[in-house]
């Protein structure tokens, strides 16, 4: 599904990634985790390819489906965004236009890759969000961001995300602005698109419970480098780096399971 | 939005008589006794008695709160005293002329606006580039430039060396010309450099990356989401910049011998006709504050979180 | 020192510089600034008269000079009074808070709810023309700004976790507003009022070119560009020099001023 091979960039003043390689399959949720400035946000937006004036490739590539992103011009790139490769954001209601309802952002979203009438997207917005087990549709649609919790407001920008049904969501630490309550729903919401749709799902993250609980693959970032990387399990129980160790540590328990699980049930 | 509007209709109230007792109050800084001067205008000798008596007549003894309420209500029937130049009625000295700044506003405040938001959205799109710094350069040396050396600028260049335009402005279509340009270029200066730095500020907000990330292209995220979000600051400004343009008028009419209410008010500060001068601040103020609570009130229109009673949370 | 603030720095001395030169402007007339003869009348710029003459043949050069201080430090005298009181009012409204500040806050909304120019064109055509009734009028004008900006840099600035600990610790309200407050809201404060000198500067033209400031024969640049309206066709040196002077000093100004809130970090200033 995505490819990335030797990926190096340059953020700003921090935030840089250093040759990174891994890879995303078909059908499987990948989780980075890494503290803030390690570089995992702007990894995302390097295989986003959204145009930033401060951040910069400096070499490798990215290849979604076999076809690298770096070599597409903007036209090609703006095409594949949103309808193979989506995005969801920390602050959903930040991310949302906060003039516009839900329903006209979704009208919107399908309506730049495809002609339907807005009926027709009505449709498929009530569809989709019933799917992902949100209450009262027609309601959500009908609200604007600022209308809605948090949460609700997150899984709404999710649906929207996957409207064209892409093959691939990104996730920028989405359930860290998220009470802890609500940040289950949200992980159900985006574990339920995987089951449904088969979505791959790349989420990065500084929380260790958050990636423990969805992820197949994890990887650890530090310092721009990627200093972990295998099957969940493998990580978890056998990290084997020092850092990875570290952080596996300072996850607060409840009883001795894995700290995704603590808070289930 | 019933609720946001009684609340913005209570502040306007509450304003509008703080700006007519501070402009009833502003008589006392008048360094002559009303009295005296309508004894003078009379012809009588001021003795001390004659004055005692006039103010007791004129009703100057009184207690400060109960003249300003006698005078409120005087205004509010339209009944703004008399000229002290020439007996007219204040209210129709000011109608008379009101016309004639409400002409060179109105074209200078469109004539603004039709310039600076296409050029502020421009530079704020394309930043940096050559247009956008050029712009820069050009508004942040005209911002620094005084009005009244732009209207000379434009008298000498226009009437003196091209002589395109009659030098004394006549009260028709050719008179207003030069007004308004000189009105429009002084403001748009300023105003343009606020629309680009607005619209450089919501192009830097997440529902813009998140737009982006959707696969809308940029065109369509300009259009559609980041003019219509800067609406409501650019409106806002629209609204306070028409002080300026008022303050402007008065200088601009005086070189243009325009006779709007600028004018007037520097003829009345002349003759130290006081009645006038305090009807021209009550009126310019009360026009300020009508036309910036039409801009309040557009709030609702343009953004549902106002209308809705969400004020101040995003 | 970062770039910025060597910028700032360099901007600072040329500034202050060009002060001195407004100081000693008087002393650098090449001619009487008042000294009338005719047989000079509206002569172009000249090597005796470099910035020509007007119609009484008064050297245009060295009333420009002469003016300078009424132009400018008018100008910086009303802008340090106004910062002094709009900021001791804004303090301590925000400081206080309850009525007082709500009462003060009325006040100024009832202020800025006129058009600022046109208040200060009443108030000094009330009050009569002079360069003290001027300078009041724009006092009146300008007072605002700080206040309403010195309370909302407070009221921020109370809910700051320092300036809690420090209530928290016990320290006394007068320390934590000398020690804690001012320094904290002072780069903002100045940056805007070094933004706003340059708008003082011409306001007070403005007023001395509708005859609200300095009164005839003093020299000052509204005024003698006023003067200068009737000799448009006849002697344009008499509008352009003064002028260009003005130009110069709100530019020097401005430019400072960008310099300053760069170098203090403080965003937009107002």
């Amino acid at each position: 599904m995505l490819e990335i091979r030797n990926l190096s960039a340059a953020y700003g003043e921090s935030g840089a990634v250093k040759q990174v390689s891994f890879s995303v399959e078909p059908g499987q949720i990948v989780g980075i985790v890494g503290e803030s400035g390690s570089g995992k946000s702007t990894l995302l937006k390097c295989i986003m390819g959204l145009p930033d004036g401060r951040g910069r490739i400096l070499g490798g590539d990215i290849l979604l489906k076999g076809r690298s992103l770096l070599a597409m011009g903007e036209a090609e790139l703006q095409k594949l965004r949103g309808k193979e490769l989506a995005m969801v954001f920390q602050n959903p209601e930040l991310s949302l236009d906060p003039l516009w309802t839900i329903e006209k952002t979704f009208y919107e979203s399908i309506r730049v890759h495809s002609p339907v009438t807005k009926a027709q997207a009505r449709q498929q917005g009530i569809g989709l969000l019933k799917a992902l087990d949100l209450a009262d549709p027609e309601k959500v649609l009908a609200s604007y961001p600022f209308e809605l919790s948090g949460g609700m407001c997150q899984r709404a920008a999710i649906a929207i995300a996957v409207a064209n049904g892409p093959g691939l969501l990104l996730a920028d630490e989405p359930t860290s602005a998220l009470d802890v309550t609500v940040q289950k729903q949200v992980i159900d919401t985006m574990m339920s698109l995987r089951d449904r749709s088969g979505t791959a799902i790349l989420i990065v993250s500084h929380n260790m419970g958050v990636i423990a609980r969805m992820a197949d693959m994890v990887g650890v970032m530090k310092d721009g480098e990627l200093v972990e990387w295998g099957r969940k399990e493998q990580v978890l129980y056998e990290p084997s780096h020092p850092y990875t160790k570290a952080l596996i540590r300072s996850v607060p328990r409840m009883d001795g399971r894995l700290p995704g699980e603590a808070s289930d049930d | 939005m019933l609720k946001f509007l009684v609340k913005k209709a209570g502040t306007l109230a509450l304003v509008f008589l703080g700006i007519t007792f501070l402009s009833f109050c502003l008589t006392y800084l008048a360094p002559s006794d009303p009295a005296e001067i309508q004894l003078n205008k009379m012809g009588v000798a001021p003795t001390e008695e004659l004055l005692e008596q006039t103010r007791e007549e004129m009703g100057l003894n009184r207690p400060l709160l109960v003249r300003y309420g006698d005078w409120l209500l005087d205004v509010l029937r339209g009944d703004m005293g008399t000229s002290l130049r020439n007996g007219r009625p204040v209210s129709s000295e000011l109608l008379d002329a009101l016309p004639y700044t409400a002409v060179l506003t109105v074209l200078s405040m469109a004539a603004v606006l039709l310039i600076s938001i296409p050029t502020g959205i421009f530079c704020a799109r394309h930043k940096d580039r050559a247009f956008d710094l050029f712009v820069r350069l050009v508004t942040y040396l005209f911002a620094s430039l005084p009005s009244f050396f732009l209207a000379l600028a434009a008298l000498y260049l226009f009437s003196v060396r091209l002589g395109w335009l009659p030098v004394i402005a006549s009260r028709g279509a050719a008179g207003v010309i030069m007004p308004v340009l000189v009105l429009t270029l002084s403001l748009s200066a300023w105003y343009i450099r606020q629309v680009r730095g607005i619209v450089l500020e919501e192009l830097s907000k997440g529902y813009v990356a998140g737009a982006r990330a959707r696969g809308v292209p940029e065109r369509q995220i300009l259009f559609s989401h980041v003019i219509k979000n800067s609406m409501a600051p650019i409106v806002t400004l629209a609204g306070i910049s028409l002080a300026g343009l008022l303050g402007g008028s008065t200088i601009v009419e005086n070189i243009f011998s325009w006779p709007g209410l600028g004018k007037l008010a520097m003829d009345a500060i002349s003759a130290r006709d006081y009645p006038v001068i305090q009807g021209y601040v009550v009126w310019l103020a009360a026009i300020f504050l009508a036309v910036n609570f039409l801009v309040d009130l557009s709030y609702g229109l343009m953004d549902p979180r106002v209308r809705k009673g969400q004020e101040g949370r995003t | 020192m970062t770039k910025a603030k060597k910028r700032a720095l360099f901007m600072c001395i040329l500034l202050a510089a060009f002060l001195v030169l407004v100081l000693l402007g008087k002393y650098l007339a090449p001619n009487d600034p008042y000294k009338t003869d005719l047989s000079h009348s509206l002569e172009g710029p000249s090597a005796q008269f470099p910035f020509g003459t007007d119609n009484l043949g008064r050297c245009i050069l060295s009333r420009v000079l002469e003016g300078a201080s009424a132009s400018v430090f008018s100008a910086l005298v009303v802008t340090g009074i106004v910062f002094a009181a709009g900021t001791a009012i804004g303090v301590a409204a925000g400081y206080l808070g309850g009525a007082a500040d709500q009462i003060l806050m009325k006040i100024t909304m009832i202020f800025q709810a006129f058009p600022s120019f046109i208040l200060a064109v009443a108030v000094a055509g009330i009050l009569g023309p002079g360069l003290k009734n001027a300078m009041i009028s724009l006092g009146v004008m300008y007072w605002t700004t700080y206040a309403r900006l010195a309370r909302s840099l407070v009221l921020r600035l109370r809910g700051e976790p320092y300036i809690q600990a420090a209530r928290l610790c016990g320290a006394k309200r007068r320390h934590i507003l000398w020690r804690h407050v001012l320094p904290a809201i002072l780069p903002s404060m100045v940056t805007t009022g070094f933004l706003d000198i340059s708008n003082v500067i011409l306001s007070m033209a403005g007023l001395s070119f509708l005859g609200l400031g300095v009164q005839a024969p003093a020299a000052e640049w509204g005024l003698m560009i006023s003067y200068g309206r009737s000799f448009l066709q006849s002697g344009p040196w008499c509008i352009l020099f003064p002028s260009l002077a003005l130009f110069v000093t709100v530019i020097l100004f401005n430019l400072t001023g960008d310099c300053v809130r760069d170098a203090l970090d403080v965003g937009g200033g107002m």
